[in-house]
């Protein structure tokens, strides 16, 4: 079977789950008492006619088979609904300034996380059993079980609270006038810097142990045996013999990784108040704001399943052994 | 007969009290899961004997200053009520046991029993299954626990609920990659053909021969499920009636522990979970390496 | 003077369950242009004396004593640096599951120019390509495909690409490794056909690492048979098969199958294979040797001549005439 065979039959799968995970959204939705309005609606001020109105408004009065195919339409043609809290349409909240904030603080952290994590993977599974291998396990492995949020806690209690350097949280300084763009970007990052550490370190710890692992079972197998013994020299063994086998499965593990990267992000971002999609979530849970928090997680949900489709193409790309 | 039965079952007994006494030899001179273990020992006397330990109630409140430092009779301070942090600490432990444990059972429950049928049926039944399988695998955990927490409302049993009921899907795969090895083993086929019902092959042939990789997976799980709790807490999703270290961060967070630098409000609930959290993984390495061939080395 | 020559070589493994006895005072010796089989049942600690000779071992494993000379130096006494030139250099290894011994992500035409280049720095990567072309000629494989990558070969391609890949730097002993272990019948003569004319061509001294008496059979011109970390018998391969003195070599001759007789007598080796851990006392083999006396349990046999070039290992060599049926 050729790659393009495969390209469509995983994209086929894709859609499947695509189609399986806006059910799922739908019904859960569903899975709660009363209506979905009801948060909303079931408020002294609102008269009995206002209320009829908005169930009709919002199409609750129809079937379920007719308001899940109202829904799915909906889903897939960008109207996500008006947000009950800032009565705007929630695409107007989800694009914008919270999904760049987002993409910015994943990014970073991912690209540091994954550079770290190779580099420090690659030398521990090198040195098996050094002093290197056992301390980067065990710090691996602490990160690994650190929660997310008491590390920002921490970070904010020594870098902001005792040494005063860094906000305290948000993404720009409130109020602040800032005189051009270079002193914008410059108070941006300083912001940044703090959630995005955050999110680093911990996704750090599982990088390093998954690199550590796949290159452990690189450096077992019989084939570099043959090359230790042809008497490859140390870089080439290393870096062409070992590293690029270790490295390709790598391009799914950071997909599949995207799903536990945004778990790590939304509670990043409500420790840092960070204004991005994750305290949006948050806030939404807060205030119940249904419409919001369905299409936020459509929305996650979505990117992630295409990020994994993407990266399975590209993995049966680069791996000439061609075993779909 | 009976006579005959029941020298097998001893037989049975004999062979599994060796396997037992073999893997605490192997488990013994494993230093990550001694030290795991160790760890965990201390929190579960920490949970079990609570009331002795915790020298207030968790719910007194008042006893002292809102927020007020360490001292001779608080000695990890207050909270925002006048709360004990020690005692709240102390009783953190059984939220944190309960929800790890009974979430990973139900996770292990559903895993399990999806991984037996679509490994032993295979064909449509076990796409069907798979695909379900992978769309919960892929979709984003914590949000998703989010978004069920907040449509269930804040309970402990809620919160048990949702953490199961989004990790089981790893346990799942395992299964299934594991029944579809075992079911071209011989004795399945010899049982299939003494008419043994599927029933009893799955659960007496066949489940005990996953039971060790699973309990390794599960101990993971388990971390798994005390991070994933303490997240969720952390975002005030928690039962306000049983305080959780997540919790005591939220609370923290929320009342600006942060801003006056209480210290002792901040970091003692995240070493309780940081280290418990560690236990787990420890003694889930260790069972690993021990009970996985597939990372024993020549 | 001998090409190789081992000479009482102990090589241990310490693990948990105990100190393996892998190699445990093992002598032979192999000539210009020879092929000598090392054969016995797996575990009985063949692979370990070839990895002993390349010192390629674990670190678990620890050489004990012995010499291994090599036209006369001992390469227990060489630097790793030394011995870097020497594996591969003059003595190279196929070795076993040799299906994955090629990375599967370079071309084998990469493998091939680094293996020619670890050992002739001086070439070009394109003299180095042009060397990998004619070595792919020269085991039978269409050079053409030498930009291809593991996965698209054969078993049996992957074998001779293996042998190519040993002769990238004109080694002058070969060590294989059970070469034929999971190819079909018609790939296993086709290989051995392939070793036996590099010997021919080359003037390559090969040793055979087999369980498979057969592929003595076909190829070699001496044999060395081993039993639990020891060599029981070393004979050329017409006396072994005429006049075996030992009786484990008697009843492996037996167990397998003779391709000329019509006859098939399948003669199993009664009781369990050798254990490496505590390996019994006295004779190794008297647990499950038909013949065994008192003395065997006692006391150790050493190897001693019978016959010209014909060593045997056991009490009653001189008593013992097996008759063969052929």
């Amino acid at each position: 079977m050729g790659l393009r065979e495969y390209a469509i039959r995983r994209a086929i799968e894709c859609v499947v789950l695509l189609i399986l995970a806006t059910t799922l959204n739908f019904f859960i939705f569903r899975l709660m008492p009363g209506n979905p309005l009801a948060m909303y609606i079931e408020n002294p001020m609102f008269k009995a006619e206002t209320k009829q109105l908005l169930i009709k408004r919002f199409g609750l009065d129809r079937p379920l088979w007719e308001q899940f195919l109202i829904y799915f339409k909906n889903m897939f043609t960008g109207y996500y609904g008006i947000s009950f809290r800032y009565l705007k349409p929630v695409s107007e909240l989800i694009f914008g300034p919270r999904l760049f904030n987002t993409v910015v603080l994943m990014m970073s952290s991912t690209l540091l996380a994954v550079l770290l994590g190779v580099i420090f993977g690659v030398v521990s599974a090198w040195r098996r059993g050094t002093k290197v291998d056992v301390s980067s396990l065990v710090v691996g492995l602490v990160l690994y079980s650190m929660p997310v949020f008491w590390l920002g806690l921490l970070i904010l209690l020594v870098f902001a609270y005792y040494f005063g350097i860094l906000p305290f949280g948000g993404t720009i300084t409130r109020g602040l006038h800032h005189q051009n763009l270079l002193h914008y970007i410059a108070d941006y990052l300083w912001h940044l810097l703090a959630p995005m550490t955050t999110l680093t370190l911990i996704n750090f710890g599982s990088y390093l142990l998954i690199v550590r692992n796949t290159m452990l079972d690189v450096l077992t197998q019989d084939y570099m045996l043959t090359a230790v013994a042809i008497g490859v020299d140390k870089r080439t063994l290393l870096f062409s013999y070992a590293m690029r086998n270790a490295m390709l499965p790598l391009v799914t593990i950071v997909a599949i990784n995207l799903a536990f990267v945004m778990s790590g992000a939304v509670i990043t971002e409500t420790v840092f108040s960070w204004y991005g999609m994750g305290r949006l979530i948050y806030s939404s849970v807060m205030e119940r704001d249904y419409p919001v928090l369905e299409a936020t997680f459509w929305f996650i949900a979505v990117m992630v399943i295409i990020a994994n489709f993407i990266a399975d193409i590209v993995y049966a790309y680069l791996d000439p052994r061609i075993r779909y | 007969m009976r006579l005959v039965s029941r020298e097998k079952v001893r037989e049975r007994m004999r062979i599994y009290k060796r396997s037992i006494r073999e893997f605490a030899r192997t488990y013994k001179e494993n230093k990550m899961g001694i030290v795991g273990l160790g760890i965990l020992l201390v929190f579960v006397f920490m949970a079990v004997a609570a009331p002795l330990i915790a020298p207030h109630s968790p719910r007194e409140m008042w006893l002292a200053e809102p927020l007020s430092p360490p001292s001779k009779e608080f000695i990890l301070g207050t909270d925002e009520l006048g709360r004990d942090i020690f005692s709240l600490l102390v009783y953190g432990t059984q939220v944190s046991l309960l929800v790890g444990l009974l979430s990973t059972l139900l996770s292990v429950g559903i895993g399990g029993l999806v991984g037996l049928i679509a490994g032993y049926y295979g064909g449509v039944v076990d796409s069907v299954l798979m695909r379900i399988t992978d769309l919960f695998l892929i979709l984003p955990g914590l949000p998703l626990m989010i978004v069920l927490a907040a449509i269930l409302g804040p309970s402990i049993w809620n919160i048990i609920f949702v953490i199961g009921i989004v990790s089981w899907p790893s346990v799942a795969r395992i299964v299934r990659s594991q029944v579809l090895e075992l079911r071209e083993r011989p004795f399945i086929e010899a049982s299939k053909v003494a008419n043994a019902s599927d029933l009893r092959i799955l659960f007496y042939h066949i489940a005990p021969n996953v039971a060790p990789l699973v309990f390794a997976t599960a101990v993971l799980g388990i971390a798994g499920a005390i991070l994933s709790e303490a997240g969720l807490s952390f975002l005030g999703l928690g039962d306000p009636s049983h305080i959780s270290w997540g919790m005591m961060l939220h609370y923290a967070h929320e009342f600006g522990a942060l801003e006056i630098g209480a210290w002792w409000y901040l970091v003692p609930p995240g070493i309780c979970i940081m280290l418990l959290v560690l236990s787990f993984v420890f003694i889930g390495y260790a069972l690993d390496e021990i009970l996985n061939p597939r990372l024993r080395r020549r | 003077m001998h090409l190789l020559e081992v000479d009482s070589l102990k090589t241990y493994y310490y693990t948990r369950k105990g100190i393996v006895k892998a190699v445990d005072g093992v002598n032979l010796h192999i000539d210009k242009r020879e092929i000598v089989g090392v054969a016995g049942e797996s575990g009985c600690g063949k692979t370990t004396l070839a990895m002993t000779i390349m010192r390629l071992l674990p670190p678990e494993a620890r050489i004990l004593s012995g010499k291994i000379l090599f036209h006369g130096e001992d390469l227990l006494s060489k630097t790793e640096e030394e011995m870097r030139e020497i594996r591969w250099g003059k003595i190279s290894m196929i070795f076993q599951h040799s299906m994955n011994a090629l990375n599967p992500v370079l071309t084998i035409e990469r493998q091939m120019i680094d293996a020619i280049r670890a050992h002739d720095r001086k070439l070009t990567k394109a003299e180095a390509a042009v060397k990998a072309r004619e070595l792919f000629k020269m085991v039978g494989l269409d050079p053409d495909r030498i930009k291809g990558y593991q996965h698209e070969f054969s078993g049996g391609m992957r074998q001779r690409v293996m042998i190519a890949m040993a002769l990238a730097a004109d080694p002058e002993l070969l060590i294989a490794d059970e070469p034929t272990t999971g190819l079909d019948v018609i790939t296993q003569s086709q290989i051995l056909e392939l070793l036996r004319r590099l010997k021919d061509e080359l003037g390559l001294s090969i040793m055979i690492i087999t369980h498979d008496l057969a592929v003595i059979a076909e190829v070699c011109d001496r044999v060395s048979i081993m039993y639990a970390g020891k060599v029981v018998e070393i004979a050329d391969v017409v006396t072994l098969y005429k006049r075996p003195k030992h009786p484990y070599t008697y009843l492996l001759i037996n167990a397998f199958p003779s391709i000329k007789s019509r006859r098939r007598r399948l003669e199993e080796i009664k009781g369990e294979p050798p254990r490496l851990v505590n390996p019994p006392p006295g004779c190794r083999f008297h647990p499950r040797c038909p013949y065994a006396t008192e003395e065997c349990r006692a006391k150790e046999p050493s190897l001693v001549e019978v016959e010209p070039g014909h060593y045997v290992a056991c009490h009653y060599a001189h008593k013992l005439n097996f008759i063969m049926e052929r």
